[in-house]
């Protein structure tokens, strides 16, 4: 029905009003002479139908037959519309433009996904799959699949498997990265326990190597605490993990300095220049500004997405922001504060995973700076590992 | 010699075409040209074979289908659509009258 309702519409159709006369010898003429009539009805007198614009044409010899006086009282489709409209040249030339393009944008890539990948990025593989001629905007046409398919493998050797699928407007690409092989785990090297800091060891616990140290020993940063080398019975020496725990008493020294007097970098004004991107091409909106200053240009992309599918249609900004140097002088309040942000971040960092025993913190002001500086003594586990410079020599046990 | 029996009352003796019909066991009215009515309840009346409009009013409407003349009574009728051998009746059809 909806579709002969669209048939109707094209074509045109009349509704007509028939009085007088008569009305059923009316009738059967038009269907005697092939004048097809719908959506009849008679009230008071009255008869109402529609016909094809085409048969009202052939109505009158029929209803003058019948002695009917027929007019028409509506009409309906596009004829009509047309004829209303005839003086609206814009209106036309729109609606040919828009089929136009339609016609031309359906022979386009429109979209192109990438799906399957988990190393490489997407970037990546639209990039190898632009060189070889599937991107957004690409003619259908065009576009050989086997040979692409195959060009692709080529170029990305570390991948398993590629297909792409063109559905409509849209090419879907599906890749299956190859799986590396896992790297071959050599045995580790042997590896000494040695000082960080300096300091005076305090406890050592060997949990396997050889100690090379005793407690109460004064220690330098970089002296072996652990050897990760065992000897054996027969005077042998083989390498090992030296594994263990040592605490030291050391010494640290944390400052911060904040100078009064700071340069920086004002953002003066900030320029803008956009560009329409469709279907691969670049439009500028706009002349590009002139940039006397330094400092880069800032580019960002955005696309039109229609339910999570990225569009041919976007707009890029590129962004400069011309700086100035400037200078700034901070109060002591500001210094002291921004040293003491310093301070503590580096005390933090330094000194996490210890236990202090004296601190002594002296800040300093100065005509240039502000100044804080802290000296602490702290318990902590001293023993970092490192790779063995060779196999210790032990004494030879005598029997 | 016995006498053939005469028949009591006149029956119309069959057409060729329906002897063919019978004898072929083909479809009523596929050769003997009768009008074909589909109804839709009493909404819709599809009648195939019309041959023509007698009567046509908003309670009743007369087709002439060459053999039987078919009136359809009801209220809000109106012919749909009409062409040289169909015409489809909607409205609320009370009833249909056969009538030779």
């Amino acid at each position: 029905m909806l579709l002969l309702r669209l048939i109707r519409f094209i074509f045109g159709y009349v509704r007509f009003r028939a009085v007088d006369g008569f009305p059923e010898r009316f009738i059967n003429l038009c269907a005697r002479q092939g004048i097809i009539l719908w959506d009849l009805q008679r009230k008071e007198g009255v008869l109402q139908a529609n016909t094809s614009l085409q048969h009202y044409q052939k109505i009158r010899p029929v209803a003058k037959k019948s002695g009917m006086h027929v007019r028409a009282s509506e009409k309906h489709g596009l004829p009509f519309f047309l004829r209303r409209h005839r003086r609206r040249i814009g209106l036309v030339l729109g609606a040919m433009c828009f089929v136009g393009a339609l016609i031309f944008l359906s022979t386009r890539i429109w979209t192109v996904q990438v799906s399957g990948n988990q190393q490489m990025t997407q970037a990546e593989v639209l990039a190898i799959f632009s060189d070889l001629g599937v991107y957004s905007g690409a003619r259908r046409s065009q576009i050989d699949i086997d040979q692409v398919e195959n060009q692709a493998i080529q170029q990305l050797p570390n991948l398993n498997w590629v297909t792409l699928n063109i559905h409509g407007s849209s090419a879907q690409i599906e890749i299956r990265e190859s799986n590396e092989p896992p790297p071959v785990k050599n045995d580790p090297p042997a590896m000494d326990i040695v000082a960080a800091h300096d300091g005076l060891l305090l406890t050592l616990e060997t949990y396997s190597g050889t100690a090379a140290k005793q407690t109460g020993d004064g220690i330098l940063a970089g002296d072996v605490l652990i050897y990760g080398a065992v000897q054996n019975l027969d005077g042998s020496v083989r390498p090992q993990q030296a594994a263990g725990y040592a605490v030291a008493r050391s010494k640290h020294h944390i400052t911060a300095t904040q100078p009064l007097d700071a340069e920086y970098l004002q953002a003066v004004q900030t320029k803008n220049h956009y560009t329409l991107l469709f279907f691969g091409l670049e439009i500028p909106l706009g002349p590009r500004p002139d940039t006397t200053q330094g400092g880069g240009w800032h580019q960002q992309e955005r696309w039109l997405e229609l339910r999570a599918i990225s569009m041919p249609l976007g707009i890029r900004r590129q962004s400069h922001t011309e700086y100035v140097p400037k200078e700034y002088h901070f109060t002591e309040t500001q210094a002291s504060l921004l040293a003491l942000e310093d301070f503590n971040h580096t005390y933090r960092i330094e000194l996490q995973n210890t236990q202090v025993e004296i601190a002594a913190v002296h800040p300093k002001l100065t005509d240039t700076a502000y100044t804080i500086q802290g000296e602490y003594t702290v318990l902590e586990n001293i023993g970092v590992p490192q790779e063995s410079k060779g196999l210790p020599e032990f004494p030879t046990t005598e029997e | 010699m016995s006498k053939r029996p005469r028949r009591r009352s006149r029956e119309a003796a069959p057409s060729i075409s329906q002897r063919l019909e019978e004898g072929l066991e083909l479809p009523r009215s596929a050769l003997h040209g009768n009008a074909h009515i589909e109804l839709a309840g009493n909404q819709e009346a599809v009648v195939d074979g019309c041959k023509g409009v007698l009567e046509y009013d908003d309670s009743c409407i007369r087709l002439n289908t060459g053999s039987l003349v078919l009136r359809f009574t009801g209220q809000s009728l109106s012919i749909q659509s009409m062409q040289l051998n169909q015409a489809i009746i909607t409205g609320t059809i009370a009833g249909i009258e056969f009538t030779t």
